[in-house]
């Protein structure tokens, strides 16, 4: 369990790092930042649209990271190449994927959260896992 | 001689015996058979009925409607002091939540739900249950705002119909309880929800859905009630014109505060923020025959209380709509409070009522603290009531240190439902008294934020309370109004006998008089009555029935027991 748990982590910094370089090409003045360090800074100034399509690419990437994780468990080994949108949906069907809401779901969430200034130092993925976890325990 | 006559006696008198052992048994089996329920089927005759039928509660608001008024005297001024409990049922369900059943009664069946879904039959004269049905949620863990909750189930024909926490629709066999069909509504794990009682009108079954707090766009749909196929949607925020006219006041002239040039200017930016605007609707619409017209209370626009990027009026959220039945067409909306950053959104369930001058108007308790008064026909305000709820500071804007607001974020009136008595004229609302401090997001944050997008915070130390009034609908005036101990949340009843029931957080179940507002009665049910009452008549004896198992949102006592009352003795013969 601690090994998918790692390797969703990676996955997700992968699909933000991603993210994050795409929005800085876009943005001559940002400086790249990792993708584990954008905070709540970053969310404010991001559009709707911006913090769903940052949602939509750490979902997917979660989805993909879990596929693998599932298939090495398994014994399979599969690249990221071989990870396939069937089977994540596989996973979506099954109720099993880890984060499960919609983005407009985590971004109302999110949002909320970061209403307090004293909170944007903390990083948005984290905030995705506490809120997630928080959602789920309901 | 004296010996055959001694066995003739003796036979005759066993004869006798024997008789009246039979005619015990024939009685017994009657008695039996009249505590039995008898399943009547509902027909659609009987819901367009259901203002003269006095022994059942048919539908949601009791009659199309929603004036949850009956024309049951039975009990009344001069007897209530006497009421007791005749029987109580224990869901024995131990997850909890708000319990805000409204029972439907139907010729001595009484079908309830819990706050997770799990619906039940029982007998309305002993509480025996019959049935019960536990929804298995879709997803693990379904979103949704401010507590679990169900509000009851709509009945048609054999089958009973519940609206669920995973944003499903389920029919059910009326006599066992068995699936008869369920289908998904829209996707839970995209924030929606059902909470409300579901309304059948002809072939259709109509549910809205919750979840303006997570982004979604909310509608009202007509589903085919034999199948459960979809007829028509009704979107309550509009894809075109959501921005509305950017007025700077309410439609009563208020004034709102509103920076329209930041707002006209993040138009390019946010113009397509209807895709993810809210307006849930949580409560069941009331119909009207007539005109074939639904009318129902649109919720919050999302993001709750963050403007600036949902540019506009944000029309249809905090709206009375008014929708054809037949197709779900738009026929007029009244918003109440344009661009709405506080939550001061339309939830309570609008009420059909016939005003002294014979117009047929649309009433609604808001979240502002005002009764709108709508003609039905056109939507057009006919007046707008005295507030029920102080005022202070509405529609301020949020400061460093806190605005100090009231209505506070809940209300006003939040999702009660009223009651209305139509000799009197008067609607009889529950008001919440909770001062908020409207703070900016430069204050730190504190455990225990609120539900609603965390900027409201209740007034440290300040006394908080309720209010329970009769609006006089014809005037627009308090009649009378009396406080409550804390915030009132649940909903009332009226009846012909000049009562009105309601519950309060702290367990009490009160009897007032409806024309004073006197006290009359009261039972301490040790849990919140936080539901609204019904009443029926059985074999010739009224009964009053509450849920009483408490509300999640206000913290108020939970529990699990509908509890029925009802006159001592036995009934009391017909006067024919």
């Amino acid at each position: 369990m601690q090994r998918s748990v790692v390797g969703l982590t990676g996955g997700l910094i992968c699909v933000l790092g991603a993210f994050a370089a795409g929005r800085s090409s876009q943005d001559a003045a940002m400086q790249p930042r990792h993708a584990a360090l954008l905070n709540g800074a970053d969310w404010a100034a991001y559009s709707p649209r911006e913090k769903e399509a940052y949602l939509s690419g750490f979902i997917a990437g979660a989805g993909a990271e879990q596929t693998r994780a599932f298939a090495a468990l398994a014994g399979d080994s599969l690249d990221s190449s071989a990870v396939s949108s069937s089977a994540i949906t596989r996973l979506r069907d099954g109720k099993q994927l880890r984060f499960s809401y919609a983005p407009s779901v985590y971004a109302a969430q999110i949002d909320d959260f970061y209403w307090w200034v004293d909170h944007r130092q903390r990083p948005i993925v984290d905030v995705l896992v506490t809120i997630n976890r928080q959602m789920k325990d309901r | 001689m004296h010996l055959p006559r001694l066995v003739v006696a003796i036979a005759a008198a066993a004869l006798c015996a024997g008789g009246a052992a039979a005619q015990e048994q024939v009685e017994t089996a009657k008695a039996k058979a009249s505590m039995e329920p008898s399943f009547t089927s509902v027909t659609d005759q009987m819901l367009l009925d259901a203002r003269k039928n006095e022994g059942n509660w048919v539908t949601y608001g009791r009659d199309y409607w929603n004036q949850r008024w009956s024309p049951l005297t039975q009990i009344n001024t001069s007897n209530v002091g006497s009421l007791h409990m005749a029987w109580m049922y224990q869901t024995g369900i131990s997850r909890l939540g708000s319990f805000e059943t409204s029972p439907i009664v139907i010729d001595g069946v009484m079908y309830l739900t819990t706050p997770y879904n799990t619906a039940m039959a029982v007998n309305s004269r002993t509480g025996k249950e019959i049935w019960r049905y536990e929804h298995k949620q879709s997803i693990a863990s379904p979103i949704f705002c401010c507590g679990p909750n169900n509000r009851g189930v709509a009945i048609s024909e054999g089958t009973v119909f519940m609206a669920t926490l995973d944003a499903h629709l389920v029919a059910l066999d009326a006599k066992t309880g068995a699936v008869q069909w369920d289908v998904q509504v829209e996707d839970p794990e995209a924030g929606y929800s059902e909470t409300m009682a579901p309304l059948i009108v002809g072939d259709k079954v109509i549910v809205g859905v919750s979840g303006g707090e997570y982004g979604i766009r909310g509608f009202v749909r007509a589903y085919n009630k034999s199948n459960g196929q979809p007829l028509w949607t009704a979107y309550t925020i509009f894809d075109k014109g959501w921005e509305g006219k950017f007025t700077t006041t309410t439609n009563e002239g208020e004034d709102l505060h509103r920076n329209i040039d930041a707002e006209k200017a993040g138009m390019a930016q946010y113009g397509d923020a209807w895709q993810r605007g809210g307006g849930g609707v949580w409560m069941t619409p009331s119909y009207d025959p007539t005109s074939h017209l639904l009318f129902f209370a649109v919720g919050n626009p999302s993001p709750d209380l963050d403007g600036s990027v949902r540019p506009g009026d944000n029309l249809c959220s905090d709206c009375i709509m008014a929708v054809d039945a037949n197709d779900g067409s738009m026929k007029w909306y009244y918003q109440e409070v344009p661009h709405d950053v506080w939550d001061l959104d339309a939830v309570s369930p609008p009420v059909v009522v016939k005003l002294k001058d014979g117009t047929t108007a649309v009433a609604q308790a808001g979240k502002t603290a005002w009764v709108y008064v709508l003609n039905a026909a056109t939507g057009k305000l006919i007046r707008k009531s005295a507030p029920f709820n102080r005022l202070e500071n509405m529609f301020g804007q949020p400061t460093a240190d806190g605005t100090r607001m009231l209505p506070g974020a809940n209300g006003g009136s939040e999702w009660s439902t009223t009651a209305v008595n139509p000799t009197l004229g008067y609607m009889y609302v529950l008001g919440i008294e909770q001062p908020m401090h409207y703070i900016t997001h430069s204050a730190p944050f504190e455990k225990g934020k609120l539900w609603l997008g965390s900027a409201f915070k209740a007034v440290p130390g300040e006394r908080q309370y309720g209010t329970f009034s009769a609006v006089n609908l014809n005037t627009g005036k308090i009649a009378w109004q009396v406080e409550t101990e804390q915030p009132m949340i649940g909903g009332a009843m009226a009846t012909a006998g000049n009562l009105v029931f309601v519950g309060e957080g702290n367990g009490h179940f009160d009897a007032l008089d409806a024309r004073t507002g006197k006290k009359l009665w009261m039972f301490q049910a040790g849990a919140g009555c936080n539901a609204p009452p019904v009443t029926y008549m059985q074999d010739g004896k009224q009964y009053i029935a509450v849920a009483c198992g408490g509300n999640f949102q206000m913290g108020y006592p939970l529990g699990d027991a509908v509890m029925v009352f009802a006159l001592p003795g036995a009934a009391p013969k017909s006067p024919k």
